[in-house]
């Protein structure tokens, strides 16, 4: 059972108040764009951990911020973000550029959306390889590096031409899985991924989601993603966050949120799904998710909560742990 | 093939066209403009003092006529025309009869060619390069130092830039010689001295031109590299920790660089005219001396037949760059 | 009025418009000029500046200032001629081939390619020494303008391409816009930035082409421009004789000028590119 195992696995990334806002200067007007709003976050070890909410609610820069990418116009107001390296905590805020950069693909590697053109336009793949690899493991040659990337290649299913090629020639879905390829490529211990299967197509989604699960389970390491679609949550992830204006908003397992999502705002998500043999019309949430510049006070869903209180205009709820593994940041629950 | 008929041959056709085109529109100048040249010509003749003979005037207007390849109707003219330049004849000059035009240009070509190499060459591959790199770290207060140098050099006309040059380092400063391409009576062989003294002659024309080149390539690149900057693969590179120094050069300069290339070949005409103009600033005995000599004579053959070559050796050499362009971009060469 | 007081946060704009506010002064003095620029030996020749003639007198027997202003004036009006009408042929070429396409669009680009191919320069040569008699600031202003306007068209061009796949196109198309006026009122907003800022490039390439063959002897040598003040300077050997007020004036004036425009038109079109305009990000 998830929940159990959870008790015994290791916290591999750790946030704690984290706030990363957009600093915007358009003319001499200063914009603040509210993305990561205090979000505490603790994923552990081999699991798939999936982050689901609507466009504009701040995923992306949570995985940037999870990434340790903060670069400006994204700026880190509070907060920290460990990771464990070795059976150490680290503060990765705090360190040089360089080790930032020698983290990168040996200890955690990024997939970027698939509708990206995220290979370098006139160098082969290979070269792209080359390039990611060799900037990590200095004593490899090119040669090894090359019989390296050749092998993942071919353990994960790809065609071993796909080396020899230029970008261009690759189809949308062959060059996602080449990302994933990479991404893996140095045993990292955890892979972020920003919807890597948005913009394909559903054959080619069902064969990413496929890999992503072969590698997760042959490398034992964790996957944090992020997507919009609910049906990839339920195939792949153990347990789901629910983002909400720059807050997660409800975190449990898999089955749980599926089965008794507690926030309202989860509820409309799940309802919102249809489901096989009711036809019944499907309710999706009211009214439109806030400009993350111009927040309302209090908790950010109280504009659309069909159960809004008083106390729900006024102060934003801690979080309640209803389970282990179970928590949900809602005045419905908090006060009792 | 795919590459040769959707690159090579409507490159081709457009070469020759431009070429055609180009020529037509230099033969049919003066004959569309509202005086005559052979009239013009005769004027400046007495105007220099010299007496005509009625009788010898009717035979001198005939045989201007027919240098100036004014006999007979359009058409006729039109062909003859071209007749001639298959041959590789471009006519004589008039002030320096009989020189033929080819002649006068060849002697002058290599003093051009040799300027205007060796300054491109310069000017695009450290423009580019400091412009690169200064585009990357366009925080630094040295990249926007050289943007400010720029932004004050750019604007400039050849001309001007070439005059100020003049002006502070030949008259002001005597650091450098004030006209000519080596010093008056030397004559040209492979020693030393006298490849310095072609060194010291050129030095001038040849940073004017280099720094002029420099400073467009410059704020050209920087911008590009901007622009690279904050392209998908860039940002990929440096998410998968990528080495800076990796993703500086063959991600975001190599990049940038494309354009480039093809921006080169359009500015060969610029460049070229640049060169002449510089040229006559410092009297330098180049194609450009022989434009404004002829210029200053009336010499309507002479400036024709440069004209004439420079279409030739322009647009050939936009040819020969554009057709080295899918070297660099793979995306061109397999489609 | 809240456009020009963010321009004027750019140094750039602010010193181009002071610098072009002064030369317009300048331009504008010629008026009162107490001298008659095109008639010599007005004033004694070749003084040092003085009390009674800021700038000094040429050999020609001519106050330098006022000259001067006739230069400016004159160049001005040449360049604004040049650029204006070659962004008229600019603007109805970049259109017309941009929204018509096909083979219009083809022939329109071919003969635009070719402009920017040619050696313009030598062909200005040819042509300027065909009608030097006729030559007078409006021929040349026209003269110039027949070539300034290839890439802009270009430039145009691509924009009215991008426009026209954009939906307010197809609604404007549908609600019955004839094509005319759909296309100067829809697409004016946006070509308009463009427009100015390549007018403002023009005059400043038109003032150094005019000023290059006004060296060359090719313009009509009695009109004063700052060209024509610098052929005579060089005419008189004024740099071997030292008469740095007379070279001076006209370099100094046209650098000026060309610095000035340069950075009118670099900080507008920076001004109105989205992508440059969010700039300082809370760094």
């Amino acid at each position: 059972m998830a929940e159990t195992i959870a008790k015994t696995k290791q916290v591999v990334l750790r946030t704690e108040q984290l706030k990363a806002f957009y600093v915007l200067e358009v003319r001499g007007i200063q914009k603040i764009v509210k993305a990561v709003n205090d979000v505490d976050l603790q994923i552990y070890e081999n699991e798939i951990y999936s982050i689901a909410g609507e466009s504009g609610c701040g995923k992306t820069t949570l995985l940037k911020a999870l990434f340790n990418e903060i670069v400006p116009p994204l700026r880190l107001l509070e907060g920290k973000i460990c990771y464990r390296i070795n059976d150490e905590e680290i503060d990765v805020t705090r360190l040089s550029k360089e080790e930032k950069r020698r983290l990168r693909m040996e200890y955690i590697s990024f997939i970027p959306q698939g509708s990206m053109s995220v290979f370098n336009p006139v160098i082969k793949i290979e070269s792209a390889f080359a390039d990611f690899i060799g900037s990590h493991v200095k004593e490899r040659n090119r040669a090894e590096i090359f019989e390296l990337a050749l092998r993942r290649i071919q353990e994960l299913g790809l065609p071993s031409n796909v080396l020899d090629v230029y970008p261009h020639q690759l189809s949308g879905g062959m060059r996602q899985r080449v990302t994933i390829a990479l991404a893996s490529i140095l045993n990292p211990c955890i892979m972020i991924g920003d919807e890597p299967t948005t913009a394909l197509d559903v054959v080619v989604q069902r064969g990413v989601i496929q890999m992503l699960m072969d590698i997760q389970q042959n490398l034992k390491n964790t996957i944090i993603m992020v997507t919009h679609d609910m049906g990839v949550h339920a195939n792949i992830a153990d347990r789901i966050g629910i983002m909400y204006a720059g807050k997660i908003v409800e975190e449990a397992s898999t089955e749980t949120i599926f089965a008794e999502p507690v926030h309202p705002y989860t509820q409309f998500l799940i309802n919102s799904l249809p489901k096989f043999g009711d036809k019944s019309m499907r309710d999706s949430v009211p009214g439109s998710p806030p400009a993350l510049s111009d927040l309302p006070s209090g908790c950010p869903f109280h504009p659309r909560c069909p159960y809004v209180k008083d106390i729900c205009r006024q102060e934003m709820p801690d979080f309640s742990q209803l389970d282990d593994n179970h928590r949900v940041a809602c005045w419905l629950v908090g006060e009792n | 093939m795919p590459f040769v008929k959707r690159y090579l041959i409507p490159r081709l056709i457009q070469y020759f066209l431009v070429i055609w085109v180009g020529i037509t529109v230099v033969f049919f100048i003066p004959r569309l403009t509202p005086n005559d040249p052979v009239i013009k010509m005769i004027d400046q003749m007495r105007a220099r003092g010299s007496t005509l003979e009625p009788g010898t005037m009717d035979s001198i207007m005939e045989d201007l006529t027919e240098m100036y390849g004014l006999e007979g109707s359009w058409p006729e003219q039109y062909v003859a025309f071209w007749r001639n330049l298959a041959r590789g004849d471009l006519g004589v000059s008039f002030f320096q009869f009989p020189a033929p035009v080819t002649d006068l240009v060849s002697n002058a070509l290599p003093w051009t060619l040799g300027l205007l190499l060796t300054t491109t060459a310069i000017s695009w591959i450290l423009g580019n390069i400091v412009g690169g790199i200064a585009g990357y770290y366009t925080r630094r207060s040295w990249s926007r130092t050289l943007d400010a140098i720029a932004m004050v050099i750019r604007p400039l006309p050849y001309y001007i830039f070439a005059f100020m040059l003049l002006l502070l380092f030949a008259y002001h400063w005597r650091w450098f010689p004030v006209t000519g391409g080596a010093s008056l009576g030397a004559l040209p062989e492979f020693t030393w001295a006298y490849i310095q003294d072609v060194l010291r002659h050129s030095f001038l024309p040849g940073l004017s031109l280099a720094v002029l080149g420099m400073a467009v390539n410059f704020q050209v690149m920087k911008l590009l590299v901007q622009n690279v900057n904050s392209e998908d693969y860039v940002q990929y590179a440096r998410l998968g920790g990528v080495t800076s120094a990796r993703i500086v050069s063959k991600y975001v300069i190599r990049n940038a660089l494309l354009p480039q290339i093809t921006g080169l070949a359009l500015s060969f005409g610029q460049l070229f005219s640049g060169a002449l103009i510089t040229e006559i600033v410092f009297g330098y005995p180049g194609v450009g001396m022989l434009l404004y000599r002829a210029i200053l004579n009336g010499d309507y053959n002479l400036i024709m037949g440069i004209t004439v070559l420079s279409i030739f050796g322009i647009t050939t050499a936009m040819l020969i760059v554009d057709l080295t362009y899918p070297l660099f971009d793979p995306r061109v060469r397999y489609t | 009025m809240r456009t020009l007081i963010d321009l004027f946060k750019d140094y750039r704009f602010s010193v181009a418009f002071l610098v072009l506010s002064v030369i317009l002064i300048l331009a504008i003095l010629s008026f009162s000029s107490p001298y008659d620029p095109t008639v010599w030996y007005v004033v004694p020749r070749d003084m040092k500046p003085s009390a009674d003639h800021i700038l000094g007198t040429d050999s020609n027997g001519q106050d330098i200032f006022w000259q001067a202003t006739f230069a400016v004036r004159n160049s001005l009006i040449i360049s604004l001629i040049s650029a204006l009408v070659s962004r008229v042929i600019a603007i109805l070429v970049g259109m017309i081939a941009g929204y018509t396409g096909g083979l219009v669009d083809r022939v329109l680009m071919f003969i635009s390619d070719s402009l920017l191919v040619i050696p313009l320069f030598l062909i200005m040569v040819m042509l300027a020494m065909m009608v030097r008699e006729h030559m007078n600031l409006v021929v040349l202003g026209l003269l110039l303008s027949v070539f300034g306007w290839a890439w802009d068209a270009r430039l145009i061009r691509s924009v009215v391409l991008s426009l026209r796949e954009r939906d307010f196109t197809k609604t404007a198309m549908l609600s019955g816009t004839g094509t005319v006026k759909l296309v100067l009122k829809e697409y004016t907003p946006f070509t308009m930035p463009l427009i100015f800022s390549t007018l403002i490039n023009n005059m400043s390439w038109a003032i150094g082409l005019e000023m290059t063959l006004a060296i060359l002897g090719l313009v009509d040598l009695n009109n004063p421009t700052l060209g024509t003040m610098l052929n005579w300077a060089i005419v008189y050997h004024a740099i071997l004789l030292e008469r740095w007020w007379w070279i001076l004036t006209p370099v100094i004036l046209s650098l000026f000028m060309f610095i000035a425009l340069y950075w009118l038109s670099v900080s507008i079109s920076e001004y109105l590119d989205p992508r440059t305009r969010i700039q300082r990000v809370g760094g």
